[in-house]
């Protein structure tokens, strides 16, 4: 079913990609803009660009003692997972490679954000970018062992670690059905792994920007950007992992893939303004007595079924 | 080069922009928030982030040293504000000024007695060693909190021990305050003196305050959504707007805080004071419930147009309790934690004669 | 071009495990180490098995940032580029490792590697499964339950506290007395 190597995905990701992190940003501007009562709210949508048109034209801070190299390895890190993981989410049929372990793919390359959080924080020298850094590694051990085993059910439901075939799978039931405890714990995750809303602890106000305390010009613009790609590619391969990929009535496939991926885009970023940021010393110990065992229940429950 | 200078022309718009606070500053700080917000500005929480500095009232010395370093780290194109007295026409111009200037970023902007070369001057220095709290000897670092920290109040300086993110150790400095008295307790030092100040006013004021601290420890709490919310209705209701719409806004504002499950997980038991004063009791969750009881009370009496009694209440006596508790309460906890312990209390140090060492 | 990625992969690799002790900063040193088997995750998909190429990936990156952690108890510098050095006792520990190299070079070098019989599974992965789960099943069971026994062992040994402590000597508190809610 898949095409794997089109020519056509390569040159088509990065701008959809961008597109849709620039959509994610612009939404979450038009929204922030309705809370705090500023007038003609729906222009606020243009400020992620003339964000980005401002670092582009500033110069990056230099902080004294700082990391440089370290610092920028992250920064750029960041954005390079998004694009590496978006590699095997298909848009419609096509996708830039199909390999018999897509999901795995997609998990060895999201796990390097700890990384690149982590190396920017430290980078920065600066007693608040090494508590940012701190906060991701804390938030990581919370959320990605639920993470993983919401993506190695949708992999039992389906019976394969290939993303084409885990679409297939799902022509006659979406996996969101009867996996919702997976799908649930799989956004919960996305939003973890793009430190986004209530999990954006690490690079939360109260710390003076976490890990992002000192980026500036190119450099925050390269974080930020990454951040959002991240969510968007995130959010993206929910759609073959739980909401049956291109499938839909009328429209082409590659069409209701971004239909669904913007759904799953834009409701996440709405109900991710309606919470206060969750902290790592109370949510941790909820992760692993709540979470992983209501995951493995549904794994439970899936490999039942299968057999 | 058309195209750069109209690019830098659409990047000046709506700049994100940074507060400093001097003790004294608050009414300032208000005038700056409102103008800025109608205005689009965004605030941000840190300095790399911003392209305009606003510091508010008259910094002291140790302050104004901190704001010329901040202002030296700032890559430009950037702007200076100097909002030291309030008023609306004063603020409208600066601000005015302000993206005047970043819009053309070929002029010398206004702070530039200050030297070129942005390099940081507050690195955290070398780490010492010490017992952590389960008595293992592990590396300490000194950070200082304040005064050039976003929804911090305004004149505090907390000098941390920390190790990882969790504070060991915490000494309290206050800042002099301008000995002028409260931006909030004004309609009672009025009355006090004899000044005929309707009860509505006072509590339009007290209303404003519980949604300045509101506003400030879900800022620190991490929900934008409600927190821009908060000072939205304070702004409205320092603009004397009428009082009914402001009721219900209240209402729903107050309904959502209040409801929320993971705010009271966030907030039960940091920073747990047993004794008085009342409005301080409990853990920072039940601070939360008695500002928006207290806020609620006073959004009742908007209208009231009785006289005001100021009563034997010490509106205008300094604002100690709070700050003599942060030392204790502060050790032992993370920097989350003390950040929204710090915002729960929210001493208002503008109020005179508070100046003392703690710790 | 197999052959030239290999080499470079291979060349990539102990370059990063040279460069752990050629750097002047543990956090540099620690990512040197991580770049180092990223190299050889690269080399297990080259040669032909992606799911154990992208687990050594994927454990590699945590395994090095928990590492982290534990590098910011103990330094707690950040960005700390001050002069230091990852070798202690310069020359025994170089005597020690030339030993140990040139004894797992000739081991190399010396084996007779068998010929090969039979020809690669058409999917390494499936085979792998398989595997653990079939013929080599017992030896997984005691070696994971080993793992994780170890881990627990060390955990408890290492905290001073215990779930008594957390939740009352009948471990009926409802909240946990955890250490973060303010005071010590």
């Amino acid at each position: 079913m898949g095409e794997p190597g089109a020519v056509w995905a390569v040159a088509v990701l990065p701008p959809v990609v961008a597109g849709l992190a620039l959509g994610a940003a612009g939404w979450d501007s038009v929204l922030a803009a309705r809370d705090a009562g500023r007038g003609r709210a729906l222009r606020a949508a243009a400020d992620p660009l003339r964000e980005a048109a401002r670092l582009l034209l500033r110069p990056p801070r230099t902080v004294a003692a700082a990391d440089r190299l370290l610092l920028r390895a992250g920064v750029v890190l960041l954005p390079a997972v998004a694009l590496l993981a978006a590699m095997v989410v298909p848009l419609g049929n096509a996708m830039v490679m199909d390999p018999a372990v897509g999901v795995v793919w997609f998990n060895a390359v999201e796990v390097a954000v700890w990384a690149a959080v982590w190396l920017v924080g430290w980078g920065s020298n600066s007693a608040f970018g090494l508590v940012g850094g701190y906060r991701f590694l804390a938030q990581g051990l919370a959320y990605e062992l639920p993470h993983m085993f919401a993506l190695t059910t949708v992999g039992l439901g389906a019976q394969s670690l290939r993303v084409g075939e885990i679409v297939q799978a799902q022509q006659g039931l979406w996996f969101v059905v009867w996996m919702p405890v997976a799908f649930a714990v799989y956004l919960l995750s996305v939003l973890a792994m793009a430190f986004w809303g209530p999990l954006a602890h690490p690079v939360a106000d109260d710390a003076a920007g976490g890990a992002a305390v000192e980026l500036s010009g190119p450099d925050r613009l390269f974080f930020l950007a990454g951040r959002y790609a991240l969510l968007a590619v995130a959010a993206a391969f929910a759609v073959p992992l739980f909401l049956g990929g291109g499938a839909g009535p009328l429209l082409p496939a590659w069409a209701w893939s971004l239909v669904k991926t913007a759904v799953v885009l834009g409701g996440l970023v709405w109900a991710g303004r309606r919470f206060p940021v969750v902290r790592m010393d109370r949510f941790a110990e909820a992760a692993w007595t709540v979470l992983i065992p209501a995951v493995l229940v549904q794994m439970l429950v899936v490999g039942i079924a299968v057999l | 080069m058309g195209l750069i200078s109209r690019l830098s022309c659409f990047a000046a718009g709506r700049p994100p922009f940074f507060v400093v606070t001097a003790a004294g500053g608050t009414a300032a700080r208000l005038g700056v928030e409102a103008e800025a917000r109608e205005r689009g500005w965004r605030s941000v929480a840190s300095p790399a982030a911003c392209s305009v500095l606003v510091v508010c009232g008259e910094p002291g010395p140790d302050l104004e040293q901190a704001v010329e370093r901040v202002w030296r780290q700032i890559p430009r194109p950037r702007a200076l504000v100097r909002a030291s007295v309030p008023g609306r026409e004063h603020l409208i111009t600066l601000l005015d000024r302000a993206e005047h200037e970043l819009a053309a970023p070929d002029r010398r902007d206004s702070g530039d007695h200050a030297a070129e070369g942005h390099e940081s001057g507050d690195e955290p220095g070398m780490a010492d060693r010490e017992a952590d709290r389960d008595g293992l000897k592990l590396d300490v670092l000194h950070v200082q909190l304040g005064p050039v920290l976003a929804d911090w109040p305004a004149g505090l300086v907390v000098r941390a021990v920390m190790q990882g993110d969790v504070v060991q150790r915490a000494e309290v400095a206050t800042a002099e305050g301008t000995g002028r008295g409260s931006f909030w307790t004004e309609p009672w030092t009025a009355a006090r003196t004899g000044d005929p100040v309707a009860r509505g006013t006072a509590e339009r004021r007290g209303a404003a305050r519980s949604l300045d601290t509101l506003g400030r420890l879900l800022a620190v709490a991490g929900w934008d959504r409600m927190s821009a919310q908060a000072r939205w209705l304070r702004d409205d209701l320092l603009a004397d707007h009428p009082s009914e719409r402001l009721t219900a806004r209240f209402e729903r504002l107050s309904d959502s805080v209040g409801r929320s499950r993971t705010l009271r997980w966030m907030l039960r038991d940091l920073g747990p004071v047993t004794a008085p004063p009342a409005r301080l009791a409990g853990d920072a969750a039940d601070r939360l419930h008695a500002l928006l009881a207290e806020a609620g009370t006073a959004m009742g009496l908007l209208d009231d147009p009785t006289p005001l009694d100021p009563g034997n209440e010490a509106h205008d006596a300094p604002d100690t309790a709070p700050v003599s508790l942060l030392p204790d309460l502060l050790a032992g906890a993370d920097l989350g934690a003390a950040r929204l312990i710090v915002a729960s209390l929210d001493p208002d140090l503008d109020r005179p004669a508070a100046s003392a060492t703690h710790g | 071009m197999g052959v030239v990625v290999f080499w470079v992969l291979a060349a990539g690799a102990v370059a990063g495990g040279i460069a752990v002790f050629a750097v002047d900063s543990m956090a540099r040193a620690t990512f040197a180490l991580l770049l180092s088997f990223l190299c050889v995750g690269a080399e297990l998909l080259l040669i032909g098995l992606p799911y154990l190429g992208l687990l050594v990936v994927l454990m590699m990156i945590m395994e090095m940032l928990i590492m982290a952690v534990f590098m910011v108890m103990y330094m707690m510098n950040p960005a700390g580029l001050m002069p230091m050095t990852m070798v202690h006792n310069r020359r025994g520990s170089a005597a020690v490792s030339a030993a140990v190299f040139a004894a797992l070079a000739a081991g190399a070098l010396l084996t007779p590697w068998p010929e090969r019989r039979g020809v690669p599974a058409h999917d390494t992965t499936f085979a792998l499964g398989e595997a653990v789960m079939g013929p080599k099943m017992a030896v997984m069971m005691l070696v994971g339950v080993a793992i994780l026994a170890t881990m627990i062992t060390s955990v408890v040994l290492a905290t001073g506290r215990g779930r008594y402590d957390r939740h009352g000597d009948r471990l009926d508190a409802r909240r946990p007395a955890d250490p973060g809610r303010g005071a010590p």
